[in-house]
């Protein structure tokens, strides 16, 4: 028994950096989950005479989508917005984050636009309060305004159907 | 000669990443440098996760230090610019994680661990004395021969 110890210590070691291994340590779990999202008040990006705020976004789940055209994986994500927008089960509320508003506009006339709502947040000071530290991110809001699931990094198709769909139906049956 | 040159290289290279955040702010009466200065390098920029807030020419860094100025312009206290910041981001942006149970084994694990095997060293090291006190009769006479081989040669 004793001989093999070493081993086996080993092989525990061995266990714990294999799992440690597999979890992408870019993804930082966010404090948010279950809390009630930040509040923002912030011009839209397509009228500025308009706002976007917190309270105008209650009442049923949204999606809320940071991004920018800077955001090489905004762009890989785009068409999935777009199929989500489509399919018309969520709405999506845009945070453009840290972007110029020319280059956004043009954006959305080149690819489409899936957005609801588009809150700009040029300085990236709402975006400091969501725990943003890297676009594109993604958050499933409920009615009350509870942030319940975030998604860093682009949302693929899959994402979409095997875990997005049945969190919101979940929601909707609450 | 060259050694030194590259060692001096290395230094300045160090030197300049080091010195890349003083002069964003003015710093005085309201705000003490060596605080601040301190401070952004005890947190994790989350761009650049090996980097800490104050070496990181990220664009989220930059925000979070003139965020992180404006708090202390504020008055406000280390300990309630972390809360802010690990309410938004967790405490994985905290270089020091809080104690709290689910960072116990993180505080606490290495130790553990090195008590573990101080305990197992010294459970071995007792045993091997044991071991080499109790010599059998026939072990002795070996150990005898092979140490006075003149006395027991046989020719």
């Amino acid at each position: 028994m004793n001989r093999y110890l070493p081993l086996i210590v080993l092989l525990l070691l061995a266990l714990f950096l294999g799992l440690g291994l597999r979890k992408d340590p870019s993804i930082v779990p966010s404090p948010l989950i279950n809390q009630p999202a930040p509040s923002f008040e912030l011009p839209e990006l397509r009228d500025l005479n308009k706002t976007v705020s917190k309270a105008t976004s209650l009442g049923a789940p949204y999606l809320l989508n940071v991004w920018a055209t800077w955001c090489v994986n905004c762009r890989y994500e785009h068409p999935v917005l777009m199929q989500i927008a489509n399919d018309g089960r969520i709405p999506i509320v845009g945070l453009n984050y840290k972007d110029e508003r020319p280059a956004a506009l043009q954006w959305l006339t080149d690819y489409g636009d899936p957005y609801r709502d588009i809150a700009y947040d040029e300085s990236g000071r709402v975006s400091i309060d969501f725990g943003v530290y890297g676009a594109p991110e993604t958050f499933l809001i409920d009615s009350q305004g509870n942030v319940r699931h975030k998604v860093i990094g682009p949302i693929s198709v899959e994402l979409w159907q095997e875990t997005l769909i049945p969190m919101l139906a979940e929601l909707q049956s609450e | 000669m060259k050694l030194k040159t590259t060692i001096t290289l290395l230094l300045l290279a160090l030197s300049s990443q080091l010195s890349a955040v003083t002069n964003e702010f003015e710093f005085g009466e309201r705000v003490n440098e060596q605080r601040y200065l301190s401070y952004i390098n005890k947190i994790r920029c989350l761009v650049c996760q090996n980097e800490s807030l104050g070496s990181s020419r990220s664009d989220l860094a930059i925000d979070l230090r003139s965020e992180i100025y404006r708090l202390m312009e504020l008055g406000q206290s280390n300990q309630q610019i972390n809360e802010f910041l690990v309410s938004r981001y967790g405490d994985f942006i905290l270089y020091e994680p809080p104690v709290k149970r689910s960072t116990l084994m993180l505080w606490f694990g290495p130790f553990l661990l090195l008590l573990l095997f101080l305990v197992l060293l010294l459970l071995r090291i007792k045993k091997m004395k044991h071991q080499t006190s109790e010599l059998s009769a026939s072990q002795r006479q070996q150990a005898q021969a092979l140490l006075n081989p003149k006395s027991n040669q046989h020719d």
